[in-house]
């Protein structure tokens, strides 16, 4: 199952070429900032992704690869710990 | 606040030009999937759009499918005439080939409904990236 930091359309990219999605629709709020690596998209269509701006409550990212993303950091996040 | 979205000025696609839309869920082109997008240019825009890939001699289907359309298992397949004959138009956004689905008059529920009942077939794509998480 993937994880989407980031919900959003991968078909939707702005005059930069940029993808765009709501920072309101992100998992976490505090997470989303510009040079964050991310997943972004739909269970059926996703992206690692970094942050490029976030500018009136919009997310601007671009899609990288896994081995861009692994360069930046871990891919995969602890889990929860319970109490 | 509402940017100003760029119109390249350049010819429109020839009617038998093809148009792609990556698919977003397990069920084709779901009515609620391609409201929560237009709905979403709308607030980036001022206008309900909804983003597609017109494949021509500089983008061919086989580029589309490995760059704008990597992350899709599937996509569907419209031809310009078809949406036309819709009621639908083009406007060139963004970077080519990104063009704006819209319908007369920004009506949310008729573009969503004319799209998503338009002729299509449902393409899958040989392409895609399925890297894991």
């Amino acid at each position: 199952m993937i994880y989407i930091d980031l919900p959003g359309d991968l078909n939707l990219e702005d005059d930069e070429g940029r993808n765009v999605a709501r920072l309101a629709d992100a998992v976490s709020r505090d997470a989303v900032i510009p040079g964050a690596v991310l997943v972004a998209g739909t269970s059926r269509a996703w992206s690692w992704a970094i942050v490029d701006s976030v500018d009136s409550e919009f997310v601007y990212f671009r899609q990288i690869s896994a081995r861009d993303a692994a360069r930046r950091g871990p891919l995969v996040k602890p889990l929860p710990q319970s109490a | 606040m509402v940017k100003t979205r760029a119109l390249r000025d350049e010819p429109p696609p020839g009617p038998d030009q093809l148009v792609f839309r990556g698919i977003l869920g397990d069920t084709g082109l779901d009515p609620a999937d391609l409201r929560q997008a237009a709905v979403l240019n709308h607030e980036l825009y001022g206008f309900h759009g909804l983003s597609v890939w017109v494949a021509n001699i500089a983008f061919p289907r086989e580029l589309l499918e490995s760059t704008k359309l990597v992350k899709f298992e599937r996509y569907a397949e419209f031809t310009l005439a078809d949406l036309t004959e819709c009621g639908l138009q083009l406007w060139a956004t963004g970077q080519r080939p990104h063009y704006d689905v819209v319908y007369e008059g920004n009506d949310l529920e008729s573009l969503v409904a004319r799209l998503a009942t338009a002729p299509h077939r449902i393409v899958d794509n040989p392409s895609v990236d399925r890297e894991e998480h």
